[in-house]
């Protein structure tokens, strides 16, 4: 598999914690199909003075980015130098075909709103007397587009996509960004059973889980950062007050239990989850 | 004109149902095909019920769940990032800075955002430039150094921008920038040096030292005296004859924090704080909405808040020195002690006192107010991979506050030595210092 199918996710920020990002609308696709929904962070430009409605980049977990590359689905882009180095590097005849892509855009516009103006006489019923164009007032009206993309850096990208060290590098930089590095086992478990995951702080947990597509379905649980099962502690209270959360949000509230291991492979079945309810006697 | 009708009616159930935010504004996501209505009116996708509780292997499921991913990713797309040619705003990053510039300013944003330099160029912050961009208010081209015309200055994506982040604490803070702008609010970077924000206050500020530590001494001495209070003498000097001297004795005994009330006295707090140290500074100083904000002289800002993001390895909750360090240099608008010295001023303009003045508040209440509603407070807003959660953390002081009488009038004024005895106000904790913290539904 090479790197023009697989997911291109960017790494934003430098040393171990980075954000990693999706920014092509048919990556985002992708990734919903294979049960990864992200958040949307960006300010949707038809309607930017609102927080409900974002648009790209998605954000994506940590946890996710690491269980994307890690089943070879994408590959990670890093780093301010890629963006500066390769527009250092613009040569005259890259900015030519930029601009000619824009002429060519504008073309198109010209085009279609030339035939947008015809057809709304017509409909008025007057006749074609409009010969007199108004050319200024159309090519003001031409829409330069910022893309979300970049163009900029697509040499650089595939470069590094099939630079598997590099990659892995990334990759290990990335997990030892986390906090709790355990959490990454509890989401590999967690999406083998099909669920969809999303942040959780404000439902009081890590992640929450989703048994389908969020746009659907309700979330069923919110899941507790992972413990080392064998030695953590947990007390008394917490599992009471974290019942009384899981009831007041309408969630079950799921401890994740991951066993330390010592360098070995991941196995699954190291991973137990145990669910607590608050009974609802009296 | 049926189609009429009914698309009044599709409209009046998105406003009730925008309004209805019992449990659909709890879970992560939204009714897109609202948002696809307002991005483009020939597609109309029609209205979805509520959401499932869960995949039942249905066809009826399955095209419900395609509508909804299609209004989504239809809004999305047609969504195009830009502007037309003659609103066009060219904005050029210039690396070595870290900062972007604008040959030409011209636009409603330079209002709250951006710096004129001498020559009348407008330089932005790396924040303002990133969500200018975003919105399609600018467009972002990058400075090349080796060239002086911008013949070979490329286009910048969005994706491109975010990639120049110096650092993923600068994305979050980004992240929490875009949030608030969007909303209205003008978002500034916190300048906590004391001579950016108030020049006469400096020059007070000597004075107000001295007498700081006049006053820290007065009270030293004063514990001086204060100590027989704990020796076993004191209980044979004193009698007893009410609980309410029992209490208002073992007070006493209680140290306790007092949280400064006034603007004068949090003034002077922040004064000796920052000759001490100034390692914990805010991330954002923010002004409400306002018409008659002046970039040069934005006057005290309303709110502060601090970018914290909890899942990287490096994150830790603030301290109990931290939190209180940062409570120290709060200077923000501070409408506590204001609300009252105007109902003490009695300006029959606002309409608030003069609610007051028609409905006196009991003592007792007021306390209760005073002791939820705090003294100083900041904003925690808390990243969590995309979500923000704004916390308001506020210091109340209950130590200060006679928690153990219902006071009369007239005791109160005499000090709690006197009687009119005790009623306990529901295990409220006297002594030391308390943070309520309560979810600010800023979103």
């Amino acid at each position: 598999m090479d790197g023009s199918n697989k997911i291109g996710i960017s790494l934003v920020g430098s040393g171990n914690g980075r954000i990693p990002l999706v920014f092509d609308i048919n990556d985002i696709k992708k990734l919903r199909d294979i049960g990864v929904a992200g958040i949307l962070s960006g300010t949707l430009p038809s309607a930017a003075q609102q927080n409900g409605f974002l648009s790209v980049p998605l954000r994506l977990m940590v946890e996710e980015a690491l269980w994307l590359t890690e089943t070879g689905v994408a590959f990670f882009i890093s780093g301010p130098e890629s963006v500066t180095t390769a527009a250092e590097t613009v040569t005259s005849s890259e900015m030519e075909r930029a601009r000619q892509e824009l002429e060519h855009s504008f073309a198109e516009q010209r085009v279609f709103k030339r035939q947008q103006h015809a057809e709304k006489m017509a409909r008025l019923g007057l006749s074609n007397a409009e010969g007199k164009e108004t050319p200024a007032l159309l090519e003001s009206s031409l829409f330069v587009e910022i893309p979300s993309a970049s163009s900029l850096i697509s040499n650089e990208a595939k470069r590094q996509g099939n630079d598997p060290a590099q990659q892995q590098k990334l990759w290990h930089k990335l997990k030892d960004g986390c906090t709790n590095p355990g959490d990454y086992r509890v989401y590999k478990a967690l999406k083998q059973q099909n669920y969809f995951l999303s942040p959780g702080a404000r439902f009081g947990g890590r992640f929450i889980a989703y048994p389908g597509d969020p746009l659907r379905y309700h979330s069923h649980m919110t899941v507790q950062p992972a413990l080392d099962y064998r030695r953590d502690p947990l007390n008394l209270l917490q599992v009471v007050s974290g019942g009384r959360l899981g009831t007041g949000v309408k969630k079950l509230w799921v401890v994740a239990g991951v066993r330390a291991h010592e360098e070995q492979e991941d196995i699954e079945s190291d991973v137990s989850f145990f669910s607590i309810e608050w009974a609802g006697f009296g | 004109m049926a189609s009429k009708t009914i698309e009044r009616d599709e409209e009046s159930s998105i406003t009730r149902d925008l309004l209805d935010s019992d449990d659909e504004a709890d879970e992560l996501s939204k009714d897109w095909s609202h948002i696809a209505k307002l991005c483009k009116s020939q597609a109309v996708v029609p209205k979805r019920g509520d959401k499932d509780y869960e995949p039942d292997g249905t066809n009826a499921q399955e095209l419900l769940l395609y509508r909804a991913k299609k209004a989504m990713f239809d809004s999305l797309s047609d969504a195009a990032r830009g502007t037309v040619v003659k609103n066009q705003i060219k904005a050029f990053y210039v690396p070595e800075r870290h900062l972007a510039f604008i040959s030409q300013p011209k636009g409603n944003f330079m209002h709250t955002m951006g710096k004129v330099d001498r020559n009348g160029t407008c330089w932005l912050n790396f924040h303002e430039f990133v969500y200018l961009a975003e919105r399609g208010t600018i467009t972002p081209y990058f400075k090349r150094s080796d060239r002086e015309d911008h013949g070979l200055d490329p286009l910048l994506s969005i994706q491109d921008l975010y990639l120049l982040f110096r650092s993923s604490q600068e994305s979050d803070e980004f992240a929490v920038f875009a949030h608030l702008k969007r909303l209205g609010f003008i978002v500034m970077p916190s300048q906590m040096s004391p001579d950016d924000h108030n020049n006469d206050q400096i020059k007070h500020m000597p004075r107000a030292g001295l007498t700081d530590s006049l006053s820290k001494l007065t009270k030293a001495l004063s514990q001086i005296f204060q100590v027989p209070t704990y020796h076993p003498l004191q209980y044979h000097l004193t009698r007893y004859t009410t609980s309410g001297q029992i209490y208002a004795a073992l007070n006493k005994l209680v140290p306790f924090y007092t949280a400064p009330k006034t603007a004068k006295e949090i003034d002077q707090e922040r004064y000796s704080r920052t000759i001490n140290s100034r390692k914990n500074d805010f991330t954002f100083d923010v002004w409400k909405p306002q018409g008659s904000f002046k970039k040069k002289t934005p006057g005290l800002p309303d709110l502060h808040i601090l970018v914290l993001n909890k899942n990287t390895s490096d994150y830790s909750f603030p301290t109990y020195s931290v939190i209180r360090s940062l409570f120290q240099s709060v200077y923000s608008k501070y409408d506590g002690t204001l609300e009252r010295q105007e109902s003490a001023a009695g300006s029959p303009l606002s309409s608030k006192t003069g609610k007051q003045f028609s409905k006196p508040v009991p003592p007792h209440l007021e306390q209760q107010r005073r002791l939820k509603k705090g003294y100083r407070s900041f904003i925690l807003a808390v990243m969590d991979d995309g979500l923000i959660s704004f916390v308001k953390l506020t210091e109340s002081d209950f130590g200060s506050e006679n928690v153990w009488f219902k006071t009369t009038r007239r005791a109160s004024k005499n000090k709690p030595r006197s009687d009119r005895s005790t009623r306990h106000n529901g295990g409220k904790n006297p002594g030391g210092e308390k943070k309520t913290e309560e979810l600010n539904a800023i979103r």
